[in-house]
């Protein structure tokens, strides 16, 4: 793209050939892509479960220190369905279970019952994913 | 004279990398939160949602004003070496583009609308060809063009231009077209589906099928109706859109298979009749563009952690970093002068497509998509 523009200026890469280029490009993403992977699935400590309605908080089913697998239930929220019917907005009250989506540990427990939650926001528990696995 | 080798090109390259890396963290860091942070029209964030003020811009024009104003129209010696890395990192970030779309994705929007969706965005393609040829435009342009206007704007634009081998002018006057087209569909769009009396379902669905930009498939829906739930416009611009965000890859890789066909035509003329497309691929297709398509299957098989995961997160935020180095450099090969040599054709050819498919696609669906549907 830059490289036609100045392609009368020079060459406009610093690799041999435009091939060199692709393949160094591609080195470098995949080093990058190992890099993450591996930092997410043997390095990193802890991970923030965040609300996924916005609602109120009514339960939470763990404490500290709960082992959990993927798929195990964490919290309920009370929740609105919003859905648009023939042109209207129909809201109905609804309870959504949030589930862990990793195997892990419980570190901590943020919210507690009553509280107001925003959806991707509010943090609700800390989890350690157990290692080997992609958060 | 023998060539360097890249270890021995080091010193200087570091000098214009660094500024290029610098210039990213200064842009990512303090200018891109600030510009989120304003408020225009008595809306927070105005700039960077329906301008589209994000790093993408931010940091090409940036690249500009580097080169037209500080460099005084050419980049100085001293930087020169390092910012002709910009395509290693314009690659890399369209690499890893691909590990963000998984084919599953699409079986969340209903059969019917894939294939509207998908025959619009093919349909865009073959039509700003069929346009450009006409008016006589280079391969490049064509093929930035069609994917700009094709899929859904910048994005299809930057990954499929160093494909194409388009010049950084074209990618400027590319992303100008289709975020000025975007711009004033608006603003309009609202009052000709109210006029028609188009239902969410419809709004949303001719939104995102028309407006060439995914920020503003998303503000236009909001002007018609600014609730954000199941079944509203927004809900179905946004899943619209998804489909034709989702056929990126697959753009990318057609046209550049096209523009690499055609280029084998004119070099050898009627001995490109017995040259394999498996030939051209091994001899000239762009390696990265492969790359591109390998992360998506990657990610469809789920290498890179179930969507929306942390994991995901990290790596599109890798990639816009990756994709901002060279970005800035991409602006910093824009002259302005370049700009108006290159005349009106772009221009024509983008709106010419871009109108094509928006009033097509009213059509269609007023005639075609029912008021009320569950997706």
């Amino acid at each position: 793209m830059a490289g036609a523009a100045d392609s009368k200026g020079g060459k406009m890469t610093v690799f041999k050939s435009d091939r060199h280029e692709d393949y160094a490009s591609m080195v470098m993403v995949g080093l990058v892509t190992a890099a993450i992977l591996l930092y997410m699935a043997f390095l990193v400590g802890e991970i923030k479960l965040k609300a996924t309605d916005d609602g109120k908080v009514m339960e939470i089913l763990v404490k500290p220190d709960t082992v959990v697998k993927k798929g195990d239930k964490l919290a309920t929220l009370a929740a609105k369905d919003k859905k648009m019917v023939g042109g209207k907005l129909e809201e109905k009250p609804v309870t959504r279970t949030v589930t862990s989506t990793l195997n892990g540990k419980v570190l901590s427990v943020k919210a507690k019952p009553g509280d107001a939650v925003k959806k991707g926001k509010d943090t609700l528990m800390v989890l350690v994913p157990e290692k080997g696995q992609l958060p | 004279m023998e060539e360097k080798s890249l270890l021995q090109k080091l010193p200087r390259i570091l000098p214009g990398l660094l500024f290029m890396v610098g210039s990213v963290i200064l842009l990512r860091l303090y200018v891109e939160p600030w510009i989120k942070d304003i408020t225009v029209f008595g809306t927070k964030g105005w700039l960077a949602r329906e301008l589209n003020l994000n790093y993408i811009l931010l940091s090409i024009i940036l690249g500009m004003l580097y080169r037209n104003v500080l460099f005084g129209g050419k980049i100085p010696s001293w930087a020169e070496e390092g910012f002709r890395t910009t395509r290693l990192f314009i690659k890399g970030g369209v690499i890893m583009l691909g590990c963000l779309y998984t084919v599953m994705s699409l079986a969340r929007v209903g059969g019917w609308a894939i294939v509207l969706i998908l025959t619009f965005v093919f349909g865009t393609v073959l039509f700003v060809m069929w346009v450009g040829r006409m008016l006589g435009a280079d391969r490049s342009t064509i093929g930035t063009m069609g994917a700009a206007c094709g899929v859904c704007g910048v994005s299809a634009c930057i990954a499929t231009a160093p494909g194409v081998k388009a010049k950084a002018t074209e990618v400027a006057m590319a992303i100008a077209t289709i975020l000025g087209f975007g711009l004033m569909t608006m603003f309009i769009s609202p009052f000709i589906g109210k006029a028609l009396g188009l239902s969410d379902l419809q709004y949303g669905a001719w939104v995102g099928t028309g407006i060439l930009n995914s920020g503003q498939v998303l503000a236009t829906c909001l002007a018609f109706n600014p609730t954000i739930a199941k079944g509203t416009a927004v809900y179905y611009g946004e899943l619209w859109n998804l489909v034709r965000v989702i056929s990126i890859p697959f753009v990318v890789f057609i046209i550049t298979a096209w523009y690499y066909s055609r280029e084998a035509k004119e070099e050898q003329g009627a001995e490109v009749q017995k040259q394999s497309f498996g030939k051209i691929l091994k001899e000239k297709f762009p390696m990265f563009v492969l790359g591109f398509m390998a992360m998506t299957i990657l990610s469809t098989l789920g290498l890179f952690g179930p969507e929306k995961s942390e994991t995901n997160k990290l790596l599109r935020d890798a990639m816009q970093w990756i994709f901002a180095i060279g970005l800035i450099g991409q602006g910093a090969y824009i002259d302005f002068r370049e700009i108006k040599q290159a005349g009106g054709k772009p221009l024509k050819i983008g709106l010419a497509a871009g109108a094509t498919k928006y009033v097509l696609a009213l059509i269609i669906i007023k005639l075609f998509v029912p008021s009320d549907y569950d997706v």
